[in-house]
């Protein structure tokens, strides 16, 4: 008797608890979501000296992210961010100065922390294009970086149940040329 | 609260996962030296120290046994275990003073040599040039920092094997005679790392031959510009993308040196080393031999003229690579190594055939190529163990390392 007692109270327990997920009002859904801002290059190089590098630069980032339940989402970002331009003058008659793009590819894991604020990591990879002028020819040479990271710190307010803004800072770490960003962003993102 | 730690300790070590690796300090007596105060030994002088040596105090780091071979400019000492030392020496009033650190070639360490031959332990012959059997070196070595604590002592016991001597056996040390990545005190592919690697105790050197975007052949072993290899700049990417000039200006190696042209590095061998093999790792599979043959002519013209006994090979790791050999006017007559088999080495006439030593030490194939009138290298060989049955069980002519001294002692300490 006590046994069947615990069974039909541990299948009541379950369909609670099945059903307080169900009622919630937060269904599984999509979102885009657009972000311009800031972004600060770290100037780490051995060969130029920090003052000599352009760092502040206006960074994009594009994000789909699926929401399937109440705190944990994933999605993909990518962007487009100016890492660093370098002005060398390299001699009298040469001057040179060469520019570092970067479109990171990420796999994003975003946590909803408090109402509101998330916090996410991404790892991914990450295509470098640098532009080079001066001394002939105007080279462009694309790289791969795979092993990178990004943490982000995100606010976003829903203005309905469409449309939501809000703020990120994230940081940039990109693995094949050790280089570091970080940038602040102003979001625009819509829920599908 | 253990899983907060444990995920901050994950995210610092990926962040500093793919950082630079740390210097190596060479210790040094600094500018205020003894020896600063001695003469230079003259060539014939050197040549009596040469030899098998007994050690009978410091045998803890540097084994029972040890040899030590004079390069260019530098005294060799060479272990059993990958210890080895670079030293350098001078003489006064018939004393011979000799100063350097010593290093472990499978990790860091490293520390203070220094030791001297007394004038009645052999100082006085070794100074007239004239042999003698009776060369003691005492002194001091150190196992951490500048420190001199523990004592060395080296009795001669034997010259190396004239027989030995009198055959031709390569040692040759890659990447232009080190690797960065064994923290050595200048840049692999330099003209700084050529100007150093006698000092290990190589005899000849590998260097990998890329094109510039100009075409102009360069040194340099990854196919991108790294924080592996060069020190932190505005400049990263695949090293055929960028000009000679841009690379000139915008990379500099680890230790600081540019990236050398073939040309320059090669004219460095020529006039300032006494390095005799020089193998041209091709990087480029094709379309690069239009333009390094005729650098490796004009150089072996040069050191012809300046009557070096030097010889340059155009390494053929690829049929691409043999291909666009084959298809230069002079193939036949132009030096070349060929890392596949027998039948290429015969179809493209070349003087060195070098397979890999995974391949064993194939003694049946290495003979069938001695009775062409060619020879046989083997790379790139590192482990003790197996340095010394190559050099005891195989017939190889040569070796090429990252350990040139561990190959040097196995080669100098057989009879014959």
């Amino acid at each position: 008797m006590k046994k069947i007692t615990v069974i039909i109270l541990f299948c009541l327990l379950a369909c609670f608890n099945v059903r307080s997920q169900e009622g919630n009002s937060r269904v599984t859904h999509f979102s885009l979501a657009i972000g311009a801002g800031w972004s600060h290059y770290f100037a780490n190089m051995d060969l130029v000296p920090a003052r000599n590098v352009h760092k502040e630069f206006i960074g994009t980032s594009f994000q789909f992210m699926w929401e399937p339940e109440y705190r944990l989402s994933l999605g993909l970002e990518t962007g487009l961010y100016r890492i660093f331009k370098v002005d060398s003058v390299l001699t009298k008659e040469y001057t040179m100065d060469s520019r570092m793009y970067m479109i990171p590819l990420l796999l994003v894991i975003r946590m909803r922390i408090v109402d509101h604020f998330y916090l996410s990591v991404a790892p991914g990879l990450a295509i470098q294009l640098l532009q080079i002028r001066g001394i002939g020819e105007t080279i462009s040479s694309t790289q791969y970086s795979f092993a990178n990271f990004e943490a982000c710190a995100s606010y976003l307010y829903p203005l309905s149940k469409r449309f939501v803004v809000g703020c990120e800072a994230r940081f940039f770490y990109i693995g094949a040329t050790n280089d570091n960003i970080m940038s602040l962003n102003a979001v625009f993102a819509l829920r599908l | 609260m253990k899983n907060w730690l444990l995920t901050i300790f994950c995210m610092a070590l990926l962040m500093a996962g793919c950082n630079k690796s740390k210097d190596v300090p060479v210790p040094s007596e600094g500018p205020n030296s003894f020896l600063t105060q001695t003469y230079p030994l003259p060539d014939n002088s050197r040549k009596i120290m040469d030899g098998i040596y007994k050690v009978t105090a410091g045998n803890e780091l540097f084994g029972d046994q040890v040899v030590l071979k004079w390069s260019r400019k530098k005294l060799t000492m060479m272990c059993s275990d990958g210890h080895y030392s670079v030293l350098d020496v001078g003489q006064l009033d018939s004393v011979i003073v000799i100063q350097g650190y010593w290093r472990y070639c499978y990790n860091d360490n490293t520390g203070l040599l220094n030791a001297y031959i007394a004038r009645d332990e052999g100082g006085s012959e070794i100074v007239n040039g004239v042999t003698t059997p009776m060369i003691i070196l005492r002194g001091a070595y150190g196992k951490t920092g500048n420190e001199l604590d523990k004592a060395l002592e080296l009795v001669y016991q034997r010259p190396i094997s004239p027989a030995l001597l009198s055959k031709k056996f390569s040692i040759l040390a890659h990447r232009s005679g080190g690797r960065t990545s064994d923290h050595l005190p200048v840049s692999e592919n330099s003209i700084a790392m050529i100007n150093f690697t006698e000092g290990l105790g190589s005899t000849g050197i590998e260097v990998d031959v890329q094109l510039t975007r100009d075409g102009i052949p360069v040194l340099f072993h990854d196919g991108d510009i790294n924080i592996r290899l060069t020190q932190k700049g505005p400049l990263s990417g695949p090293i055929h993308d960028f000009t000679y000039m841009q690379l000139y200006y915008l990379v500099s190696l680890i230790h600081g040196e540019h990236i050398p042209r073939l040309n320059d590095a090669l004219m460095f061998v020529v006039d300032s080393t006494l390095i005799t093999d020089v193998y041209l790792d091709m990087k480029e599979n094709v379309n690069s031999m239009s333009t390094v043959i005729p650098i490796q002519k004009e150089m072996l013209q040069r050191a012809k003229d300046k009557g070096r006994d030097l010889h340059i090979y155009v390494g053929l790791p690829s049929q691409d690579a043999i291909n666009d050999f084959m298809n230069q006017p002079d193939y036949l007559i132009t030096p070349s190594l060929c890392e596949l088999t027998v039948d290429d080495v015969v179809r493209t006439n070349s003087m060195v055939w070098a397979p890999r030593w995974t391949e064993g030490t194939q003694n049946d194939l290495v003979a069938q190529i001695h009775t062409q009138g060619r020879i046989a290298w083997t790379w790139t060989l590192d482990n003790v163990e197996w340095i010394k049955e190559y050099i005891n069980d195989g017939n190889f002519n040569g070796i090429l390392t990252n350990y040139p001294f561990v190959v040097g002692y196995y080669h100098y300490i057989r009879e014959k």
